[in-house]
């Protein structure tokens, strides 16, 4: 690292730096990743996440281009022999052409960037997509990326390169979202409307992302038009959402705030008999978003950021006055502040707070005189603050640095008991604490045309601390045999850990390069999942004097080629992962209350391995644009306790897996997309045999994950047609169908007993239960 | 937890009303022999074993009911092919009490167990606070295990409850004194004399519990069902359902013997991992929990159980009945 801070000795005479910010002259909203490039000295760079520009070239005159995808081009020209500063407002094409581009980067960025399996969709695009029940979700596009997988049918949960789900750092303005769905998975928390644009790191994820192994998602809102107000819209199958946003001070701040809610339960309402027992059943998700932003100066700007969402699940039944409520959701807030030191430093001062919430409400007894109540709670709640500097000293070398804290509780589940006069709250002691710390520096390092360097360092540290009681079972994890007490602030367990990451470009020509890429992460904390799929049920726990962080190391080398003038990006990618201190539940590990016990008494720990190969091939401008993605890889698990101890494919190890996206522009007011996945299908434990004991059948389980579904296969269209575009009014429709060729896709097996033994007609037979079979969605948007 | 999990699995399948349900044939791999043992030795008795194996998963049941023309070995030919029952007298089964004293088992029909055909030893008795050893020898291998036979506890008083607008049914309930200062397992059986001839478990509500939250406390036990016949786990469609009451409750004017036994810490291990089991396998949200057995060997499953029986017998009278 510090070879590269030396080496930034000046070799030229004079230098002086351009900075700035480039913002869509319409909006004021800052364009990130927009290029600035000067070809006289074959120099350039892009705008950061903030779209702030800082360019240090030898002094002269040049001609200065300023690009973005979808932006008119513009050009300067900038007498540079003191430092520059220079904002440019860029005017938007969407208007004028109608072309569809894929992607928001600029030309040869995947080729030249020392940057490495990192993926960005424009939302644009995105909601030109098929989309599941007409809701646009960027969750469920990125699955159509190489190396990325859905959780299960209509799931917005996805694996990366072999990880599990809790390995992948979900970031929304900066703040981690733990929960990233609502009802079960099948939509996201992400409100398309809301969102300005992401990042996926697949791998190779830069110094300043860490506390997770696999992947980091970073999303970030759109901050609010600063020049006019705008209100966008739209009402579809399931819900109905508005944006609004606009100036509180034209040029200086602006707001902006987007909600949706789930409509099913009001629909029915009408329908249901006044009279039925179950009427105050139902079910719905809402969720919010706020943003605020004020510029002081060009060099101080503050951002506040909020989510709320939330589902609620109510069944009640008026007959025997049993209730039952779950909610759960996640609130998040987030205050920004971006300070200029120079145009060359640049620092980003962040207070976060994350909660994600889960509760189990049953009541019985009638009405508001319940007899008896009962309410499980689990979640996580994070205090987080962050400081990341970013430092151009050269052209050559763009360094950042920084710092994080975060402070995490754990809930891993409350009981609280409420009977006609007394309440029993059995969960306080219960929470666990853990402080997580991290220092880092990275540095991007042009060492010469043909190569960069990427190196990172980052140092992190997580201490679990009181107040905690530890409750040390017996060898069958039935009695507790010592209990450890720890008072408020005692440290209980700590780990410290180095994480480098390493990621080198060598360009072979001008439209291709060769780039490898390693990193070593740790994860103090782990998502404990008792069931086969992901609920909102499953568990946070901070690694302890039990469970171990979780260690992630992944090796990368790819070969990048762009064709035709960037029309044609292409990729191949090869990884390499293992990971170590993964936990699941012991075999038949059933927690209950925690009363006098820890979840993590019954977590068994054991490792994993990828790896793969991934194709990328994308058709960037034209009236034909999309990408086909395709995965071959492998991933297994070995735990001593599960499956007597031999290795067996994780839940979602899949051979193949292809996804093919077109769209395609018909005319100004008319576009047509298409989506089509092959996916191998998914592993599986089922009983080989059966015996009987006291009676009774015990079903013999093959080997874990040893069965395999049929392939998983579907094909989704839409039609996005445009009714009225004026300056002022847009309203277009949507019109989508999931599943066009209504396949019975596998969702579980399942296995049925019909007849009767004493007669000789029992039988055993296996059902293939499918979900979703061709569903027709239409949205109706509008903007003005 | 588990209710929670499966009421999501509920609730995801009837959202999604639009799902459907294909008949599929899997293709599942023959399953290697596996040696089934569930043996016992209680408190005055012989050990009794059953010996089975697996069957294939899609393998016809045909359970033939056995009655006074029925041809025994037509009988254990059918048992062998549906359930996979081991009745075979070249088998080497010895049980091995403290004393180093050996005593080997022979097949032996005995009515008041199921499925009858099991393999008992004639010499040893069970004895409180004595360990016992099983030995098998089975298609050249070996299998063992070793059992304890802990002090009965003996229940101090019996009652009995009316179900609600009812004057001939109920539950019994009972109370006893857990001895502090032991950890204590214990399981339950009833039987109705003159209408049942085997011990079972009761039809609803917990066979097997322990002491860890009453360690030498009053332990109250109630409402105790009638015992469980084990034969109609293969009918689907059983009449079961409609004559419930008659199967579940006591009858006022029976006379009942609960039998309230001690057992070792791996024998309440094995039934509470049996109960986890019926309750996870089939479930497709979670991953089955296997049985947690006591039998060493290549490839086996079941249990090897000391009871330290204590049996009441009450006949249900006004005496018994609670306000």
């Amino acid at each position: 690292m510090l070879i590269f801070f030396l080496l930034n000795i000046s070799s030229y005479a004079q230098k002086h730096t351009l900075s700035g910010y480039i913002r869509d002259i319409e909006t004021g909203e800052e364009l990130l990743g927009a290029n600035i490039n000067i070809n006289e000295i074959k120099t350039g760079t892009s705008t950061n996440l903030y779209g702030f520009y800082s360019l240090t070239v030898p002094d002269g005159t040049y001609e200065v281009t300023f690009s973005f995808i979808g932006y008119q081009e513009t050009q300067k020209t900038i007498e540079i022999n003191k430092d520059v500063n220079l904002n440019i407002d860029l005017k938007s094409t969407a208007f004028t052409t109608g072309e569809v581009v894929v992607s928001g980067e600029r030309n040869d960025a995947n080729v030249n960037s020392s940057r490495m399996s990192v993926e960005k969709i424009a939302v644009e695009d995105i909601k030109k997509l098929p989309a599941f029940m007409g809701e646009v979700d960027i969750m469920k596009t990125i699955q159509l990326l190489p190396g990325v997988q859905a959780a299960g049918e209509g799931n917005t949960g996805f694996y990366v390169r072999g990880g599990g789900p809790d390995q992948n750092l979900i970031l929304l303005d900066e703040a981690t979202v733990y929960n990233a769905s609502h009802l079960f998975g099948f939509f996201s928390v992400f409100n398309a409307d809301a969102i300005k644009g992401f990042e996926l790191y697949k791998g190779g994820m830069p110094a300043q992302y860490g506390g997770r192994i696999s992947s980091v998602m970073d999303i970030s809102m759109n901050n609010g038009n600063m020049k006019s107000y705008d209100f966008e819209g739209g009402i579809g199958t399931i819900s109905t959402r508005l944006t609004a946003q606009g100036p509180i001070v034209k040029d200086k701040a602006s707001f902006l705030i987007s909600g949706r809610r789930t409509y099913i339960d009001i629909l029915v309402k009408p329908f249901v008999n006044k009279e039925s027992p179950f009427r105050n059943s139902g079910y719905y998700f809402y969720d919010a978003n706020l943003k605020l932003n004020y510029k002081f100066s060009d060099k101080d700007r503050i951002y506040l950021s909020g989510y709320y969402g939330k589902d609620v699940f109510n069944f009640s039944s008026t007959d025997d006055g049993f209730g039952m409520k779950i909610p759960w959701g996640n609130g998040i807030g987030s205050l920004r502040w971006n300070h200029l030191f120079s145009n060359k430093f640049f620092v980003n001062t962040t207070l976060l707070f994350s909660d994600y919430q889960f509760q189990t409400d049953v009541s019985m007894g009638s009405g508001e005189e319940s007899t008896f109540r009962l309410i499980q709670s689990s979640g996580i709640r994070d205090y987080h603050f962050k400081q990341d500097f970013s430092f151009i000293p050269s052209p050559r070398h763009t360094v950042r640095f920084g710092s994080e804290y975060i402070f995490h509780r754990f809930t891993p589940n409350t009981l609280q008991i409420e009977t006609e006069d007394t309440e029993v709250d059995l969960g306080k002691s219960q929470q666990q604490y853990g402080h997580e710390a991290a220092i880092y520096l990275g540095d991007d390092f042009t060492v010469s045309e043909k190569l960069t360097i990427y190196a990172g360092l980052r140092a992190s540290a997580f201490i679990q601390v009181g107040e905690f009681t530890r409750f040390v079972k017996d060898q069958y994890r039935l009695d507790n045999i010592d209990t450890i007490q720890y008072a408020s602030g005692e440290i209980v367990a700590d780990y410290y850990s180095l994480e480098p990451r390493v990621n080198v470009k060598y360009s072979l020509s001008p439209t291709s390069s060769v780039k490898a890429s390693y990193m070593r992460n740790k994860q103090y904390i782990h998502l404990a999942s008792l069931s086969a799929s992901t609920l909102p049920t499953d568990l946070w726990v901070p690694s302890s004097d039990l469970v171990k962080p979780q260690i992630g190391a992944q090796y990368s080398i790819g070969y990048f080629r762009n064709f035709s003038d960037n029309l044609f990006e292409t990729s191949l990618q090869i990884y390499y992962k293992n990971m170590d201190n993964l936990i699941e539940y012991a075999d038949g590990a059933l927690p209950m209350d925690q009363l006098n016990d820890n979840a993590d008494n019954y977590f068994v720990s054991g490792t994993g391995q990828s790896y793969g190969l991934e194709l990328f091939i994308k058709k960037r401008y034209g009236n034909l644009t999309g990408w086909i993605g395709y995965t071959l890889s492998k991933t297994d698990r070995q735990f001593d306790e599960i499956n007597e101890g031999e290795i067996f494919p994780a839940k979602y190890d899949r051979r193949h897996d292809l996804s093919l996206t077109l769209s395609y522009q018909i005319n100004e007011k008319l576009s047509a997309s298409a989506v089509f996945v092959y996916a191998t299908g998914n592993t599986t434990t089922l009983p080989v045999a059966r015996y009987s004991i006291n009676g009774e059948i015990i079903e013999e389980y093959g080997p874990r994950n040893s069965y395999r579904m049929d392939p998983y296969h579907r094909l989704d269209l839409s039609v996005t047609w445009i009714t009225k575009q004026t300056k002022n009014w847009e309203s277009s429709w949507n019109f989508s169908i999931y599943n066009v060729y209504n396949r019975k896709n596998p969702y579980f097996i399942y296995f049925d007993y019909e007849g009767d033994a004493s007669d000789g007609t029992f039988q055993t037979s296996a059902k293939q239960v499918s979900l979703f079979p061709i569903l027709p969605a239409v949205t109706w948007n509008f903007k003005f | 937890m588990k209710t929670t999990l499966k009421i999501f699995a509920i609730i995801l399948v009837s959202i999604f009303i639009f799902s459907c349900e294909t008949d599929i044939t899997v293709d599942l791999p023959t399953p290697e022999e596996k040696l089934i043992v569930q043996g016992k030795i209680e408190t005055g008795e012989n050990p009794f074993i059953f010996l089975s194996r697996n069957i294939g998963y899609f393998e016809p049941v045909n359970i033939p009911e056995l009655d006074d023309s029925s041809d025994i070995q037509e009988i254990i030919q059918a048992l062998e092919n549906s359930m996979g029952l081991i009745y075979d007298s070249t088998i080497v089964m010895t049980v091995t009490d403290g004393s180093n004293f050996v005593d080997t088992l022979i097949p032996t029909i005995n009515f008041f167990e199921f499925p009858n055909f099991g393999y008992q030893a004639r010499n040893i008795v069970g004895q409180e606070g004595q360990s016992y050893r099983l030995d098998i020898q089975y298609k050249g291998k070996d299998y063992w295990s070793e059992t304890i036979i802990p002090e009965a506890v003996s229940i101090d008083s019996i009652w009995f409850d009316f179900n609600e607008d009812n004057d001939t049914l109920g539950t019994l309930g009972f109370l006893y004194m857990d001895p502090a200062g032991i950890r204590n397992f214990y399981t339950i059986e009833t039987l109705v004399v003159d209408e049942q001839f085997a011990y079972n478990p009761p039809y609803y509500g917990s066979y097997i519990f322990d002491d860890e939250q009453l360690d030498g406390d009053t332990i109250r036990y109630f409402p105790l069902l009638k015992s469980y016949d084990g034969n109609d786990f293969f009918q689907t469609n059983s009449e079961g359902q409609n004559d419930f009451n008659q199967k579940a409750f006591y009858e006022f004017g029976s006379t009942v013997n609960i039998k309230l036994s001690s057992v070792d810490v791996a024998t309440f291990i094995f039934w509470t991992s049996f109960i986890k089991h019926l309750n996870t396998a089939g479930n497709p949200f979670t991953n089955p929990a296997s049985l947690k057995s006591n039998i060493v060997g290549d490839n086996c499953d079941g249990i090897w159980a000391g009871y330290g029986a204590n049996i009441k017998t009450v006949t249900i009278d006004n005496s018994l009945v609670r306000e």
